[in-house]
């Protein structure tokens, strides 16, 4: 359907992201890329007969921002934008002069040019460490706000519907925030963000996951193992939607359905895709998709127009039939699959029967085991009954099933898995589909087994802690746990060395969030080794788990904090009461009094709430904590506004120490900055005439020049180290003052 | 007299020396008077001060080691490193090109007026191939650049310090700043500046810096001149970029002339030539009247090869200041070259009338009033010339008689003319280049040949010697060397129409012998069958 039209080479390596092609002379498309060595590379195709084709631009630091955009509207001469990480440069390709040279302190992660809600004034929009800065073309900086963390991406686009661009932020604390105006509008729970289109976001993140949201809501998402390094969204086959163009770090070039995900075209470029832009690049009236490599091999793919729009028609057609087929032919796959298992169901039934006899004994310690318990629905006296076709199970809190109804819903994959989910979060039963047929009573389990799972607080170990038991002689194998954000992979599997009817899995979560789990349960008798179950359950868990109450703690002193807040909430106790019930591992009875203190496992903060006459009041010293509280609740309680009173002065002291510390930083970097340079003029002194000797083959004084170039350049190097040093703290305390900032 | 209010006295009347001796007097009986302290440091500053609103001389190590400049192969007309393009390169080719006017040792077309720092940076290396030796050299015969701009401020400042006894006035290192900047102003003159502006000028920009800082701390960071100071000491220490932040930040508080001034030379350093302009012009916007800033922007087109614009500034700028010796012989020398001598044979004569007395005035009023065919005056002027002349400059003056004896048609003359100016400038390109052409015409084909070469070698910027052994070549049938050196001849003046026609010539020789040898190739395989 498609092939690359053109492709060359620029001959140095280009920097992972930092691509742009903009129209520097207001006609001629040119690629801007920054390479390695701090240079920027200008391949301009349409150049003047007498002007090279590939132009440096010489930066003399790390490029790590690059943007191109036209400041002035009536214009449509485009100027580069080069972000480092201490400043932004606004230069004239063209004329050779700068718009505005700005010093940002918090650095450059990334940039975008355009105009941002109701001012419709172009401007460049710098991310850096926490914060979002946008100047206008004088450099004059005219709107900062401050996200939670370092920002890696940044988009323009019209999420919110309402005719306005909004500014969608990626930052490395694992949210996608949505800017209108200078205020946080939506915040979506994820990680990097890089590209956008139209009313389709598009994201990409560190661990390699690619999905696109509709407005705020998600439509696919698709993880692979590499990093996905470009994503762009163009209409490339011509079929008037917009495809999802993806770069991988494997050098994968993908083009994805935006409506599902699919992969409608592929190609394999030699390293990892730099960037993938759009353009006019060849001046022939098309716009081209352009990827750009980081060993700077440059490839451009056309739009197939025409015999195209017949070709993804056809295709279309080809698709629909081809996924008639697939249905089919997974529909046959579940009609031989439950024959197969009815099959097996029988000869396993006689083959129980028969052993049953024989094994008596077992089966009587589990009865009594069941009946120690004391779980009542635990029951195996319908054992007979299996042989036929209906297995009939129930436990106390898990819904029954019929197993006419679980052995439809099979696995697609045909696997020996059936398994059933329930739309309200329940538990699904289990059938087992044998491969071989032959199955032996020993690896047969209870027809009335059952997992059971629940998510509690571990008080003496201060952990949260999700536990799973399984009825009597039913061992679990390994256990897997799917809950975004919830766990450092989003999933997480436990095998238990030897097969136990209990597991424990500790749950640690990096941020308050709420999450459904996907437990699936793999299990089997002491002896299986071929046959297992899957019981798959989903349970939600509470936002502020890791709160428990404080009087279910033993032996902890509280020690009443000193910041609180204060808010007046028209809206009955019992309503927050339920709000509190299903934020946090507590049952508080529903009456008319609340006042609970709480104690966060993880960084050991209390928290205590109150509600009086009205007026809620929270206690803590965590700000975050408390904001996030807060907002959670006033979503509870559908708020759009509250009115509250803070008061948190350790975070006050906080501010002004990290306040004081940065200014100190800066002027420690300052001087060394001052130092350097004069020992870079000496340096300079020195190798002119180290080099003035050498040709007057003056050597002694040659090796005496080049001797104390040697000395004063590791001088150079011990004092580049200490300014590292002293960078990196100025950065870690500018990033605390702007996260204390950023906490609402 | 009191000797204090003496040395005050002669302090105001720019009597430096006698200033300090007193001074120096005054604190061997009491190193503790501050007044007279105070007098001593601002006579030594008078002293060694330089106007630091001019760009300096750089150093071979900026030139070599430059890194400023953002664009590696600007366009035409963006950048002070091509001096030889220009942004409107249609213009007719009578008037400020490269062939017709000669060019200074840096390779740059001569101005009207010696000025440090942008008339003499040599080209870029894609222009220039020899780039080292030319950096090496400097501005005038025999001398060297000095290494780095700031060590020759170090230079500079120790140099009129050790004809001082008792060495440096100040001990720079063991000076307690901080306690300047608390200190209240000594009477109505702060000590403060008068230091920073000393500190600055003995090339000692760390320690000024220091004061500085401190001192703006004090200001509440208001302080305009604090500011202005910081961004001096800044540039000192090549962080252009943080000079140019403290510069903007002062005209914020106060705009000031030498503050744009400095911003634009900030911008030159950095290769910016037209945001230097653009600063310039919103200066002149504030400050509508001031020569400086008229000047600069002339300055700045005279450096980009645009000489219609450098003239238009020039102009003005002698509108408002009618005494001003520079934009008088700039615009004099361009009026010459666009071959109006009468032009500039008046502006000469207002020179001469304002009391300016020098060989190079002399020597070029003797070649105006020659082309303006006034032969009377002309061996007067060139007489003065030599009167007055030294170095560099009487090698000069005699090429130019040399030029006149050429013109007048007395070739033995002239070749003597140009011995001379070769036997006091032996580095005389041009001369050496007239003196090959005088040997050929005597018919000694081999010394012209080797005086053209030894031109070349000597003015690797100059197209001339090039073209002539080119010719030299062809016309004795050795036409690959012809060839070779008409394509570099061609590169250094691409516009130059015998060259061309050289050049073509050559091409269909070329053509034309491969031509034949296809033929009689074919001619032989016919042969076969």
């Amino acid at each position: 359907m498609y092939c690359s039209t053109f492709k060359f080479s620029l001959g140095t390596s280009i920097s992972e992201g930092l691509v742009t092609v903009g129209r520097f002379d207001g006609v001629h498309p040119s690629i801007a890329c920054a390479t390695t060595a701090g240079r920027i590379l200008v391949h301009d195709p349409h150049h003047k007969p007498d002007d090279p084709e590939v132009r440096y631009l010489n930066i003399n630091q790390t490029v790590s921002g690059l943007g191109v955009g036209a400041l002035e509207d009536f214009r449509t001469k485009q100027y580069l934008f080069v972000g480092t990480q201490t400043n932004l440069l606004g230069y004239d390709v063209e004329a050779n002069t700068d718009i505005f040279f700005k010093e940002v302190p918090d650095g450059v992660n990334t940039m975008v040019v355009g105009s941002l809600g109701e001012n419709k004034t172009p401007m460049c929009i710098v991310g850096g460490n926490c914060t979002i800065q946008g100047f206008d073309p004088k450099g004059e900086e005219i709107f900062y706000t401050i996200t939670g963390d370092n920002v890696s991406s940044l988009a323009l686009g019209d999420v919110l519907e309402e005719g306005n661009n909004n500014l969608i932020v990626g930052s490395e604390d694992f949210e996608l925030r949505v800017f209108k105006g200078e205020e946080v509008n939506v915040m979506l729970g994820d990680i990097n963000i890089d590209g956008h289109k139209a009313d389709h976001s598009s994201y990409g993140l560190e661990n390699g996951t690619v999905g696109v949201y509709e407005g705020t809501n998600r439509l696919w998402r698709a993880k692979t193992k590499h990093r996905i390094t470009a994503l762009h969204s163009f209409d490339l086959n011509g079929d008037g939607i917009s495809e999802l163009l993806c770069g991988w770090s494997s050098g994968r070039f993908e083009v994805r359905s935006m409506e599902d995900g699919s992969v409608l075209y592929s190609d394999e470029l030699g390293s990892c895709i730099a960037a993938i832009v759009i353009s006019d690049y060849r001046m022939d009236g098309q716009e081209q998709v352009v990827c750009v490599t980081v060993d700077g091999e440059v490839r451009g793919y056309n739009r197939s127009m025409g015999e195209a729009q017949a070709a993804a028609i056809a295709s279309m057609v080809a698709r629909a039939d081809e996924e008639q087929i697939q249905h089919l032919s997974q529909a046959k796959q579940e009609l031989l699959q439950q024959l197969k298992n009815l099959e097996d169901n029988i000869k396993a039934a006689e083959s129980v029967t028969s052993r049953s006899i024989f094994g008596t004994p077992l089966l009587g310690r589990r009865d009594s085991r069941a009946e120690l318990k004391g779980k009542d629905s635990l029951s195996l006296k319908k054992r007979d009954s299996t042989a036929n076709l209906g297995r009939q199970d129930s436990t106390g809190s898990l819904k029954r099933q019929g197993s006419s109804d679980s052995m439809q819903k099979k696995d697609k994959r045909g696997s020996l898995i059936l398994r059933r989910q329930d739309s309200n979060g329940s538990y699904g039963s289990d059938a087992v589909v044998d491969s071989d047929g032959a199955s032996e009573s020993q690896t047969e389990i209870n027809r009335n087994a059952s997992v059971s799972c629940q998510i509690f607080a571990n008080y003496i170990n201060r952990t949260v802690v999700l536990s799973i038991q399984t009825s009597p002689g039913v061992f679990i194998r390994c256990v897997s746990v799917f809950g975004e954000q919830i766990f450092e992979e989003e999933a997480i599997m436990i095998h238990p060395k030897t097969p136990t009817e209990y597991v424990e899995v500790v749950i640690n979560p990096k941020r308050n969030a709420s999450a459904q789990l996907f437990i699936k349960t793999i299990v089997g008798t002491k002896y299986s080794v071929d046959h297992f179950h899957v019981f798959e359950e989903a349970m939600s868990f509470p936002r502020f788990a890791l709160y428990a109450p404080v009087t279910t703690v033993a032996n902890y002193e509280i020690i009443e904090p000193s910041g609180y807040v204060v808010c007046h909430i028209a809206d009955r106790v019992n309503r927050i009461l339920l709000w509190v019930n299903e934020n946090f591992l507590i049952n508080h009875p529903l009456d008319e009094t609340l006042n609970e203190t709480f104690l966060n496992f993880k960084t050991g903060v209390i928290l205590t709430m109150k509600m009086k006459d009205g007026e809620f009041t929270l206690r803590t010293d965590d700000i975050e904590v408390a904001g996030e509280m807060i907002q959670d609740l006033c979503e509870f309680l559908q708020l759009s506004e509250l009115e509250s009173q803070i008061h948190f002065p350790k975070e006050l002291v906080r501010l002004q120490e990290s306040v004081n510390r940065v200014t100190e930083f800066d002027a420690t970097r300052t001087k060394l900055t001052v130092a350097m340079a004069d020992s870079a003029n000496l340096i300079k002194t020195l190798v002119v005439r180290a080099e003035d000797a050498r040709i007057l083959s003056e050597i002694p004084s040659m090796k005496r020049f080049y001797r104390s170039l040697m000395s004063l350049n590791e001088e150079l190097c011990g004092e580049y180290a200490k300014r590292v040093n002293n960078f990196n703290a100025l950065l870690d305390c500018l990033k605390e003052t702007n996260q204390i900032i950023q906490q609402p | 007299m009191e000797p204090a209010t003496l040395a005050y006295s002669r302090l105001k009347r720019r009597r430096f020396d006698e200033c300090i001796q007193t001074c120096t007097e005054l604190l061997q009986k009491n190193p503790l008077d501050q007044a007279v302290w105070y007098i001593k440091c601002r006579a030594l500053t008078d002293v060694a001060f330089t106007d630091d609103t001019e760009m300096e001389e750089e150093g071979i190590a900026e030139i070599l080691l430059d890194d400023n400049a953002i664009a590696t192969a600007p366009r035409p007309g963006t950048s002070m490193q091509r001096p030889l393009s220009s942004a409107n390169s249609q213009r007719p080719t009578s008037r400020g090109q490269s062939a017709n006017r000669p060019l200074s040792s840096s390779g740059r077309p001569v101005s009207g007026y010696a000025r440090p720092g942008t008339s003499s940076r040599p080209l870029s290396s894609a222009v220039n191939p020899n780039r080292l030796s030319t950096a090496m050299g400097g501005g005038r015969l025999n001398t060297a650049r000095p290494v780095t701009s700031s060590g020759r401020f170090v230079r500079l400042g120790t140099a009129s310090l050790l004809q001082r006894p008792g060495g440096e006035f100040i001990e720079v290192d063991r000076l307690n700043l901080k306690r300047y900047a608390t200190r209240p102003a000594l009477a109505k003159a702060d000590v403060r500046e008068v230091l920073s502006i000393y500190l600055l000028t003995f090339g000692h920009p760390l320690r000024a810096l220091e004061l500085c800082s401190v001192s703006l701390v004090e200001s509440e960071h208001k302080d305009w001149f604090w500011k202005a100071q910081t961004g001096k000491a800044y540039y000192r220490l090549g962080l252009y970029r943080d000079a140019e932040r403290f510069f903007l930040s002062s005209l914020k508080d106060q705009e000031m002339v030498s503050s744009y001034v400095w911003l634009s030379k900030i911008y030159q350093r950095l290769d910016r030539p037209a945001t230097a302009m653009d600063i310039l012009l919103k200066a002149c916007e504030t400050f509508p009247n001031e020569v400086t800033l008229t000047l600069a922007v002339a300055r700045i087109h005279d450096a980009m090869n645009d000489a219609d614009k450098a003239m238009d500034n020039y102009k003005a700028a002698l509108t408002l200041d009618s005494y001003n010796v520079e934009a008088i012989a700039s615009l004099a020398s361009e009026y010459f070259y666009s071959e109006q001598p009468e032009m500039a044979l008046r502006y000469y004569r207002r020179l001469l009338q304002m009391g300016v007395s020098s060989a190079e005035l002399w020597n070029n009023l003797g070649l105006c009033c020659f082309h303006a065919q006034q032969y009377d005056m002309t061996l007067a002027c060139f007489e003065r010339a030599l009167h007055l002349a030294q170095g560099d400059a009487a090698a000069d003056v005699w090429y130019n008689l040399g030029q006149i004896s050429l013109g007048i048609g007395d070739l033995g003359l002239a070749y003597q003319h140009f011995q001379i100016a070769l036997s006091l400038n032996p580095s005389c390109a041009e001369a050496y280049n007239n003196l090959g052409v005088l040997e050929l015409r005597k018919g000694n084909a081999d010394q012209a040949r080797s005086n053209l070469q030894l031109a070349a070698q000597n003015g690797p910027y100059l197209s001339e010697p090039l073209f002539n052994e080119a010719l030299l070549s062809y016309q004795f049938g050795q036409l690959d060397e012809s060839y070779q050196l008409i394509r570099k001849c061609t590169q250094l003046s691409p516009n130059h129409f015998e060259c061309k026609e050289l050049l073509e010539s050559l091409d269909s020789h070329f053509v034309t012998h491969e031509a034949t040898q296809l033929m009689q190739l074919e001619f032989q395989e016919e042969l076969k069958y």
